[in-house]
């Protein structure tokens, strides 16, 4: 069975990169958010393999929901979408329980890989 | 991977957020410290950097990169979000909209960003950002006339003097004719982008126009020459109609300001543990930009109000048989050259009697004037100063707090503010505002060595008395008015001047309203109604109270127009 | 280039300001009165279009009959829509010329005296005139 992802980034050109990237790679895309409270209400509902989440977000910020999410399921596994030049934030992230980062502007090899690597790690 | 496919919604998304950082660097510009608005621009600025990155956009890169570092310091670094800023911020706005037009046109997006991603990295508080890219490259700027005299202007320029000198802007190429020609077949040359700067000096000379045509009629009249006087008023209509276009081009939308509503409302509501609909009509009505400013505060008191005191907790309101949840409502409408706007409820609405009763019981009226009331007019006595933040008051009517205010702003606006309520049912408060300000009619009266003029929307009508047509009861003086007593005021006496002698046995008056009531306001002479072209006083006049500007009359005579509202 | 001073006199008093803080100095003009200003203000008189507030400085700075009015002062419209009312100019001098500054502390309207060779004169700056009539302004209000 495929496995499910979530995709979370307040830019639907963002979301329909990332879709397009990983149904490439045969994965389900079970929902996508737009902001970090939908991230957190919509992870609660669909309990993905595999969520994508961008740190930078209107209605909390990507790190406030990845420690929702990880209050929620401490076994999440969350990759955190950054751009270059946010190194600080990344440190915070991986001390939430991040599994990995992919930094913006992605490229689609390396995207696939690293989720394929976290969701199967 | 093939990029292409995103392009469309690249464009339209990467414009959305243009609109976006151009919406909150209005609002940023009244309250420049508002967080939701710096973390919103800043997320723009990154959003679209993200984009343009995966897209391979270089430029549009540099640019919103930028951007998003100036909001950075003003986020974190304490830089204080001033002018100079917003000028940055929207000058990046029009590089990237012009950027975005070549991706439209399928071009490569290659502009002059010219020295605008160092002057964002040099940025001091406090200068005026430097002068903005030249207009040849804002996008949709017609190339030749605005382009070329700019250029030669450079030329012409010496290297700039002085450590004030920035680094001129990269060399004034015009855009290559080609892509220009296929952009105007696009249709996108239809639009051109104007500091505002320039629309208050087209305003200016307008309204200088409109001062001097009075001027030209009254020599017309000495003259006596008919062929003068038709040319004069052929000019007036002309003059009439370019003051209407230039006063349209500053409309704005009044979708600008009601973003930070919904948030008020919402976070309003939270906070006093009730639960409302908020309904937004009428975002796209156009208003002055200047309206649309002074409009912020008296709104946001109208709404605080509905949602503090208008409505019922939700047990109140299903035992009277309503929905548990409220609806609060902000609409937007034209009514020919006036824009209604109406904050309505389906709250507890106002006793007019309540009203009375606690206006009697604080002494603010007497019980003869309690009677002659109508429902109306005890509405408005929410208005009065000192009665209106009255606690009690504030019970009863539910309402009040700052409805004085609202009530001077309204008609510092040139508008009228109307209360209808219905115990039980709801209230409504229609603010009845012009569309533009500059430009009104005055009624131009005497008083002693004064001439002064009073806006005609606070005049409710002129009155001419014969002495024995006024009464004296008590200390009062009165007339009566479609049967009912008006009080009388002497202007001269409100202003501290002497008071009038009417040697002719006449009074000359206005009717206005005052304190939810009608006033007669006695002066010395009437001169009639005049169009005047309002001009701002200035420091150190502006902090005269009671003064709303000062116009030129035709004949060159200056006169200051009184903010009844304020005097009375 | 060298900073320059304006030298002129109100009600007998020699007062100065930095050449830069007046934009025009003019003969008396036509003014109009407006209702509820202090006695000092005159009326309003157009500058250029600018309504501009005519004030007659020897009223305002305790002077009153110690000159005779001759010229007016406008003052720097970037500051302030102000015009002053003076007994006349006396002349323009390089800061150069300067033979000694003090400090004025506390003064409504000055910040220091400066010593030329015609004598003592009050430095007034524009700013703290323009705060200080508006100070006037709300009290009467």
């Amino acid at each position: 069975m495929a496995k499910t992802v979530m995709i979370v980034d307040d830019s639907l050109f963002m979301r329909k990169m990332l879709r397009d990237i990983l149904e490439g790679e045969g994965f389900e895309v079970a929902a996508e958010a737009a902001d970090g409270d939908e991230a957190v209400t919509k992870f609660r509902d669909c309990r993905p393999d595999v969520t994508t989440l961008d740190i930078v977000m209107p209605n909390k910020t990507g790190i406030d929901a990845l420690r929702e999410i990880m209050t929620i399921d401490p076994a999440a596994r969350v990759v955190m979408c950054s751009a270059m030049g946010q190194e600080t934030l990344t440190a915070s992230a991986t001390e939430a329980g991040a599994k990995a980062f992919i930094v913006k502007p992605f490229n689609p090899e390396l995207v696939a890989r690293v989720v394929r690597e976290v969701v199967e790690g | 991977m093939d990029m292409s496919q995103y392009r469309n919604l690249f464009l339209s998304e990467a414009r959305e957020y243009l609109k976006n950082i151009g919406n909150q660097v209005v609002a940023l510009e009244e309250s420049p410290s508002d967080r939701a608005s710096i973390d919103g621009l800043f997320r723009a600025a990154h959003s679209l950097k993200g984009m343009a990155a995966s897209m391979e956009y270089q430029d549009v890169v540099e640019v919103a990169h930028g951007m998003e570092d100036l909001m950075i310091k003003v986020r974190d670094g304490g830089l204080p979000f001033d002018a100079g800023i917003a000028d940055l911020l929207l000058e990046g706005t029009d590089l990237i909209d012009g950027l975005l037009n070549d991706v439209a046109a399928d071009l490569v997006p290659r502009r002059m960003v010219g020295d605008f991603p160092a002057r964002v990295r040099s940025y001091q508080p406090g200068g005026a950002a430097p002068p903005q890219a030249p207009e040849g490259e804002a996008p949709g700027a017609p190339p030749s006339p605005a382009g070329q005299p700019a250029a030669a202007e450079t030329a012409a320029a010496p290297e700039p003097p002085g450590p004030l000198a920035t680094p001129s802007a990269a060399p004034l190429a015009a855009p290559p004719a080609a892509p220009l020609a296929e952009r105007e077949q696009a249709g996108e040359l239809i639009t051109v982008r104007v500091r505002t700067e320039l629309l208050d000096h087209l305003i200016n000379l307008t309204g200088e126009l409109i001062t001097n045509k009075h001027r030209l009629l009254n020599i017309g009249r000495e003259l006596g020459s008919p062929e003068l006087d038709d040319a004069i008023s052929e000019n007036g209509k002309l003059l009439r109609s370019l003051h209407d276009e230039v006063m349209k081009v500053r409309l704005m939308p009044f979708e600008i300001i009601c973003d930070r509503f919904q948030r008020s409302v919402r976070s309003l509501a939270k906070g006093v543990g009730k639960e409302l609909h908020f309904e937004l009509e009428g975002r796209e009505i156009g208003l002055d930009r200047g309206i649309l400013e002074q409009l912020i505060d008296p709104l946001n008191h109208i709404l605080r109000n509905a949602v503090d005191h208008g409505l019922e907790g939700s047990q109140e309101r299903l035992a009277a048989g309503k929905t548990a949840k409220g609806l609060v409502k902000l609409a937007v409408s034209r009514d020919r050259d006036r824009v209604l706007i109406t904050v309505s409820d389906d709250g507890r609405g106002m006793d007019p009697q309540r009203m009375i009763e606690a206006a009697l019981a604080k002494g603010v009226i007497t019980q003869d004037e309690a009677e002659r009331l109508s429902p109306r007019q005890a509405l408005m006595l929410s208005c009065i100063p000192g009665f209106s933040t009255a606690r009690e008051v504030t019970e009863v009517s539910g309402r009040g707090v700052g409805m004085d205010a609202v009530n001077a702003s309204v008609q510092k606006m040139g508008g009228t503010l109307i209360i209808e309520s219905e115990p039980g049912k709801g209230s409504s408060f229609t603010l009845r505002l012009p569309m533009t300000i500059a430009i009104i009619h005055a009624l131009i009266v005497q008083c002693g060595p004064l001439k002064v003029g009073v806006p005609v929307t606070s005049v409710h009508r002129t009155v001419e008395l014969r002495r024995d047509q006024v009464e004296t009861i008590g200390k009062r003086q009165i007339f009566y008015l479609d049967e009912e007593p008006v009080q009388l005021l002497s202007l001269n006496r409100v202003l501290g001047l002497p008071l009038g002698r009417f040697p002719t046995g006449i009074v000359p008056l206005f009717v206005t309203e005052a304190k939810g009531r009608r006033v007669g306001i006695v002066v010395d002479r009437m001169h009639g109604q005049h169009e005047l072209y309002v001009k701002p006083l200035g420091r150190p006049l502006s902090k005269l109270v009671g003064l709303a500007g000062g116009a030129i009359l035709g004949d060159g005579e200056l006169v200051t127009i009184l903010d009844l509202a304020d005097l009375l | 280039m060298e900073e320059r001073l304006l030298l002129f006199s109100a009600g007998g008093e020699q007062l100065a300001f930095p050449l830069h803080e007046v934009c025009e100095v003019m003969e008396l003009q036509p003014s109009y009165p407006f209702p509820r200003a202090p006695r000092h203000f005159v009326g309003l008189i157009n500058f250029h279009g600018n309504l501009t507030a005519l004030v007659d400085l020897e009223r305002f700075i305790g002077r009153e009959g110690g000159g005779k009015h001759g010229k007016v002062l406008v003052l720097d419209t970037k500051i302030a829509h102000l015009a002053l009312l003076v007994d006349g100019v006396r002349s323009i001098l390089p800061a150069g010329a300067i033979l000694g500054a003090a400090p004025l502390e506390g003064d409504p309207i000055a910040t220091g005296t400066l010593e030329t060779e015609h004598g003592t004169f009050r430095l007034l700056a524009v700013d703290r005139l323009v705060e200080s009539l508006e100070q006037g302004l709300k009290k009467n209000s």
